[in-house]
């Protein structure tokens, strides 16, 4: 193949280009906002810069999209705070739906919350956010924000952060429905926001866009899980917490395969090769939650896949001191013991 | 404050300008991306990033080639953060129509890019998409032309493999 054969490829592949779908009045319009930002930015700078020189300090400034996820706190594994546990069963499907959201989200529109059958998408100042989301009858909810369309420079501080899942959100482990409608709680049972319905049609490039169905396959997928096996202890909160390691023996050395488990309700895998992040929640009778990108191809290597499987778990439980993760029908997903020191 | 009137007259010019370059544009981001509606995403965010500092780059002439460069960049950055687009659907969307023309030769040339390094097929595609001489391509990826011409050899050989390799089976 000569050179201008692969011009002539090049060109014949490009010859009939579909429709556009370039929003010239986007740019624009992101373009300005922008560009107001950086006025707004310069002007930072520059009193950064003057306080600088005052204090004889440098002030040193890093690009974009460097930052790494930051690491998931396991030290000192001494307080986690449990989901605020409903006393009546509360109806989980009631959350699916598509919500305004009312509270102190630090946005300066009110945000817009879908939740579908498994995914979650957050329309938001700076763009929308898409992510995973669960809860049970006990009143336990956790979700995260995964993936971000960035538009503005809110987002883009965001991902500057590593973990895009809004604050508020991250605060908020349990749920009720009071008269019809949802509120969020944290911990400690404080009412972190409320939602009120909007037409679950609104988005219409998400799918499903059937309220029932999507309510339905939200009961399908999310049956109550199986009880821990007889001998096994229930795993709680904060035994929980810490760092986890493969049960093999016969790995390298170089990228131990583990499961970090914070307190903050992140928590971090990784098999040797691939990592997954995601947040967490455990409740009584060792019940766990969790949300989990893999956010690596799946690719082979020499490590244990055990601790990937901590996105599947729905109870956890203790076998002398090694950790044992149940998936939702009660299959055991692998067996992990705690990192010492 | 900016007076009305020049505000004006510089989206009259980027319009203008975004207008008569658009094919080619999506063009080249569809051959760096090998889907057009990531390529759309990736023309829309380098205009955007051209529309901040339009007065400046129009100014100092030479847009072609800064376009160009921003594209590859913003095309090499993504590569680099594949993991920020990560999404998780619910369900698979809508299957795309099938394309016109022969899909087999289409597909050949199409995953014989994607398997490419990012930065080769930058250089591959500015030097025999976009007709860009050595120097110019190396301007735009910001290396040295000694660089772009071992990046077009060794490009160039793992396109005629993978091409051959296609024909075989």
């Amino acid at each position: 193949m000569s050179d201008s054969d692969l011009s002539t490829l090049m060109r014949a592949e490009t010859a009939d280009p579909p429709a556009s779908t370039v929003d010239l009045t986007h740019v624009m319009r992101a373009g300005r906002r922008c560009r107001r930002w950086r006025v707004v930015r310069s002007a930072a700078g520059a009193g950064v810069t003057l306080m600088a020189i005052a204090v004889g300090a440098v002030v040193f400034t890093t690009g974009p999209g460097t930052t790494p996820f930051p690491p998931v706190v396991v030290s000192p594994p001494v307080t986690v705070s449990p989901p605020a546990v409903a006393k009546a069963a509360a109806d989980p499907a009631a959350l699916v739906g598509m919500w305004t959201v009312n509270g102190r989200t630090g946005q300066s529109r009110p945000v817009r919350l879908r939740l579908d059958w498994m995914q979650l998408v957050l329309v938001h100042d700076c763009g929308t956010m898409s992510g995973q989301w669960r809860a049970d009858p006990r009143g336990m909810f956790v979700a995260d924000a995964q993936a971000a369309e960035f538009g503005s420079e809110s987002c883009w501080k965001q991902a500057r952060r590593g973990d895009l899942t809004p604050d508020w959100l991250a605060a908020v482990t349990a749920f009720r429905i009071v008269s019809g409608r949802p509120v969020l709680l944290d911990a400690r049972g404080r009412v972190v926001v409320r939602l009120t319905a909007r037409p679950f049609s609104e988005l219409q490039d998400r799918p499903p866009g059937n309220l029932d169905g999507s309510r339905a396959a939200f009961r399908r997928a999310n049956p109550t899980p199986a009880p821990l096996p007889a001998g096994l202890v229930p795993a709680t909160p904060a035994s929980l917490v810490g760092r986890w390691l493969s049960v093999r023996t016969d790995l390298p050395e170089r990228r131990k395969p583990s499961l970090e488990l914070g307190q903050d309700h992140r928590w971090h895998a990784d098999d040797g090769c691939n990592d997954i992040y995601g947040r967490w929640i455990a409740g009584p009778d060792g019940l766990v939650m969790a949300t989990g990108a893999l956010t690596t191809t799946p690719v082979g290597c020499v490590g244990d896949g055990t601790p990937l499987s901590f996105s599947g778990v729905a109870r956890a439980g203790y076998a002398g001191d090694i950790l044992v993760m149940l998936a939702t029908n009660g299959i055991e997903l692998g067996r992990l013991r705690r990192a010492s020191g | 404050m900016r007076p009305k009137g020049m505000a004006d007259d510089r989206d009259t010019t980027f319009v203008e300008y975004v207008a008569a370059h658009m094919v080619q544009l999506r063009r080249t981001a569809y051959l760096l991306c090998g889907d057009w509606a990531r390529g759309d995403d990736l023309v829309q965010r380098a205009l955007t990033e051209v529309y901040v500092r339009w007065d400046r780059i129009r100014e100092a002439g030479s847009l072609d080639a800064y376009i160009r460069a921003v594209l590859v960049h913003r095309f090499i950055d993504d590569r680099r953060r594949a993991w920020a687009r990560v999404r998780l659907v619910a369900a698979v969307p809508d299957r795309a129509a099938p394309e016109a023309g022969d899909p087999a030769a289409r597909l050949d040339l199409r995953s014989a890019l994607a398997r490419l390094p990012a930065r080769q097929r930058a250089v591959l595609v500015l030097r025999f998409f976009c007709d860009q001489s050595v120097e110019q391509t190396a301007e735009a990826l910001g290396c040295a032309p000694g660089t772009v011409k071992s990046q077009t050899s060794l490009g160039l050989a793992a396109m005629r493999r993978l091409l051959t390799q296609t024909e075989k089976t």
